[in-house]
C-alpha cells in the first residue's frame, strides 16, 4: 500500500525532476568542461554569488526572525486575533510577485514615500548597497502571510501540557514564549530556514521587476541573463548545476545536523 | 504587548498594498503624489475598463488552479506520509530527489522541462500544466515534518482497529494536521495561480491563457502601459488568491476546537 501512495510523486518527480535535470547536465556538458572551465573567469557570475550569499544573509533572519516573533505573540492572542492577524499578513502574500511589483518599485522611488518619509532623496534601486536590502525587504514582506501562518500551525499543534506546566513552575510570558514554545516548533524552523536559505539565492522577479542590473543580480538572476538575454544555454545549464549543487549540499548539511 | 508585535508588524506589511488598491481607483497624478494620499479625492474605474479578456482568463485560471491545488495537496500528503512513517529500499536517496526540484532556478530547468513536455506531448494544454506542477518539493518537505509530529501510537491504536494506510492518512493524520493543510494550500495556490513564466511559456493559444499571463500581457502591450493600468491588474491577480485563502481557512482553521489530547 505504501507504494501506491509513493508512486504519484515518485513518477511526477521522475518525469518532471530527474529527466530534466538529467537535461540540464548534458546541455552543461555540450562543450566538454568548457562551461565549467570559463566560469571562473566570469565576472558577473562571481558577483552574483557575492550577491546570493549577501542575500541569505538578509532574508533568512528578515523572514524566519521577524515571522518567529510575530507568531509567538500572536498565538496568545483569542481565536479571532489570530485569524484577523493570518489574514492580515496574508494579504501581502495574495497579491505578490510580478504583478505587484510596481507598487515597490513607488515605494522605492526617488519621490517615494521612504524618501519623503525620510527627507532624503535617494535612488534606492539604482547601486547594489541600497537595491539588494530594497528587493530584500519586498521579497520578505511577501513571505510573511505564509511563514506566519506556519509557524502558528505548529504552536497551535504544541502539547498544552508542556505549558501548563512551566506555568505553575511560576515562569514569566516571555519566558514561556522563548524557553518552552520556540525550542518545541524548532523542527518547523529548521524546516523554513533551510527553505529560505534555499530560495535565496534564486530570488528573481523582484530582481527583475525593481533592479534588472548586473550589481543586483543573484545567481539565478545572472543564469537568467545568461540563458535568455545572452541566448548561451551551456553556459547558463552549467551555472545552474553550480548553484543545484550549492543548494544540494546545504540540504545534506541540514540533514546531517538533525539526525546527527 | 503581544499585540502590539503583531499589530505594528501587521501594518507594515500592509501598507504598500493598501497603497495599490487606492492607486488603481484614482488617477495617476493623484497617486504619485507625496505625501501619499490616504484616501482618494476622486474615485474612477476606467484603469479596469482595459482588460477585456478578462472573463476568460477568469475561467481559464479556475479550472487550472483547483485542479492544481487538488493535485498539489494530494500529491504532497501522500508523498510526506510516506516519508513520515514508512521505510523502504532507497529512501535516503528518493527524498533528495524528490526535493531536488526546489534547488535547481527555475528558469534554467524550463528549458529542459520545456523539451520534455514536448515529448510528452503536454504543451499547450492545461491538463500538462497541472501535471507539471503537481509534485511542490516545499510542500511535499512540509507535510512531511508536520506528520512526522504525529504520535506513533496514534497510527499504531487505528492500525489495530483495522485502518488502511489510506484510512490512516485521510482519517487520521490529514484531520490532525488541519493547520498545515490550510498552509499548503496557500502554497500550491501560488504555483497553480500565479507562476507567470512557466504558464506563459505552455499555454500559447489566446482561448488558454490563464489570468496572470492575460493581465502581463496586456500591461506590457497596452498603449503606454500606465501605472494605474499596472495597479489594476495587480489588484484584479490578488482575488484568486485571497479567494484561496478564504476557502482553506474556512475548512482547515475553523473548527480546531476538537484537537487531539492524550
Amino acid at each position: 500500500m505504501k507504494y501506491v501512495l509513493l508512486a504519484p510523486g515518485a513518477t511526477l518527480c521522475a518525469l518532471f525532476v530527474v529527466w530534466p535535470v538529467g537535461e540540464l547536465v548534458k546541455m552543461s556538458l555540450s562543450d566538454g568542461a568548457q562551461n565549467y572551465l570559463l566560469m571562473f573567469s566570469d565576472a558577473d557570475f562571481g558577483r552574483s554569488i557575492i550577491n546570493s550569499l549577501i542575500y541569505t544573509a538578509l532574508l533568512v533572519p528578515l523572514q524566519v526572525g521577524v515571522a518567529l516573533v510575530v507568531a509567538l505573540n500572536a498565538v496568545n492572542l483569542s481565536k479571532r486575533g489570530q485569524d484577523m492577524a493570518r489574514f492580515a499578513f496574508y494579504i501581502p502574500f495574495s497579491c505578490a510577485g510580478i504583478v505587484v511589483a510596481v507598487i515597490w518599485k513607488w515605494v522605492f522611488h526617488v519621490n517615494g514615500p521612504v524618501n519623503w518619509m525620510l527627507r532624503t532623496r535617494i535612488d534606492f534601486l539604482a547601486n547594489r548597497w541600497t537595491a539588494i536590502p530594497a528587493v530584500s525587504i519586498a521579497t520578505a514582506a511577501a513571505m510573511y502571510g505564509v511563514i506566519i501562518a506556519l509557524f502558528l500551525a505548529a504552536l497551535i499543534g504544541i502539547d498544552p501540557a508542556l505549558y501548563d506546566a512551566a506555568k505553575i513552575d511560576g515562569a514569566s510570558p516571555r519566558q514561556i514564549r522563548w524557553r518552552v514554545m520556540a525550542p518545541a516548533i524548532m523542527p518547523v524552523v529548521w524546516m523554513y530556514i533551510l527553505l529560505a536559505a534555499i530560495a535565496a539565492p534564486q530570488v528573481i522577479e523582484y530582481v527583475l521587476a525593481l533592479a534588472p542590473h548586473r550589481y543586483g543580480a543573484t545567481m539565478a538572476y545572472d543564469i537568467y541573463e545568461t540563458a535568455w538575454l545572452e541566448g548561451q544555454h551551456g553556459a547558463a545549464a552549467a551555472k545552474a548545476i553550480v548553484l543545484f549543487a550549492w543548494l544540494m549540499f546545504l540540504m545534506w548539511g541540514k540533514t546531517r545536523l538533525s539526525h546527527g | 504587548m503581544g499585540k502590539v508585535v503583531v499589530i505594528t508588524a501587521a501594518v507594515l506589511c500592509i501598507l504598500p498594498l493598501y497603497f495599490l488598491a487606492i492607486g488603481s481607483v484614482t488617477t495617476e497624478g493623484a497617486f504619485l503624489q507625496m505625501p501619499p494620499t490616504l484616501w482618494p479625492q476622486e474615485i474612477t474605474f476606467d484603469n479596469y475598463r482595459q482588460f477585456p479578456g478578462i472573463g476568460h482568463w477568469a475561467g481559464n485560471t479556475l479550472v487550472v488552479g483547483v485542479c492544481g491545488i487538488i493535485g498539489i495537496v494530494g500529491v504532497s500528503c501522500a508523498t510526506g506520509y510516506v516519508f513520515a512513517f514508512h521505510s523502504f529500499p532507497l529512501k535516503r536517496i528518493l527524498w533528495p530527489l524528490m526535493l531536488a526540484g526546489m534547488m535547481v532556478p527555475r528558469l534554467a530547468l524550463m528549458i529542459p522541462k520545456y523539451s520534455v513536455m514536448m515529448k510528452l506531448g503536454l504543451i499547450d494544454t492545461r491538463a500538462g500544466l497541472i501535471l507539471s506542477e503537481m509534485l511542490y518539493p516545499a510542500t511535499v518537505y512540509m507535510a512531511r515534518t508536520f506528520f512526522e509530529t504525529v504520535p506513533q501510537a496514534i497510527r499504531d491504536a487505528a492500525k489495530i482497529d483495522g485502518a488502511g494506510e489510506v484510512g490512516i492518512l485521510a482519517r487520521i493524520v490529514i484531520p490532525m494536521s488541519k493547520p498545515l493543510i490550510a498552509c499548503v494550500i496557500v502554497f500550491a495556490g501560488v504555483m497553480a495561480i500565479s507562476d507567470y513564466v512557466w504558464q506563459a511559456q505552455v499555454l500559447q493559444t489566446p482561448g488558454k491563457q490563464t489570468l496572470i499571463v492575460g493581465l502581463m500581457q496586456s500591461i506590457g502591450q497596452g498603449p503606454g502601459g500606465s501605472i494605474g493600468q499596472e495597479l489594476a491588474a495587480g489588484v484584479l491577480m490578488s482575488i484568486p488568491m485571497l479567494a484561496v485563502f478564504l476557502v482553506s481557512s474556512r475548512f482547515f482553521i475553523k473548527g480546531l476546537g476538537g484537537a487531539v489530547k492524550e
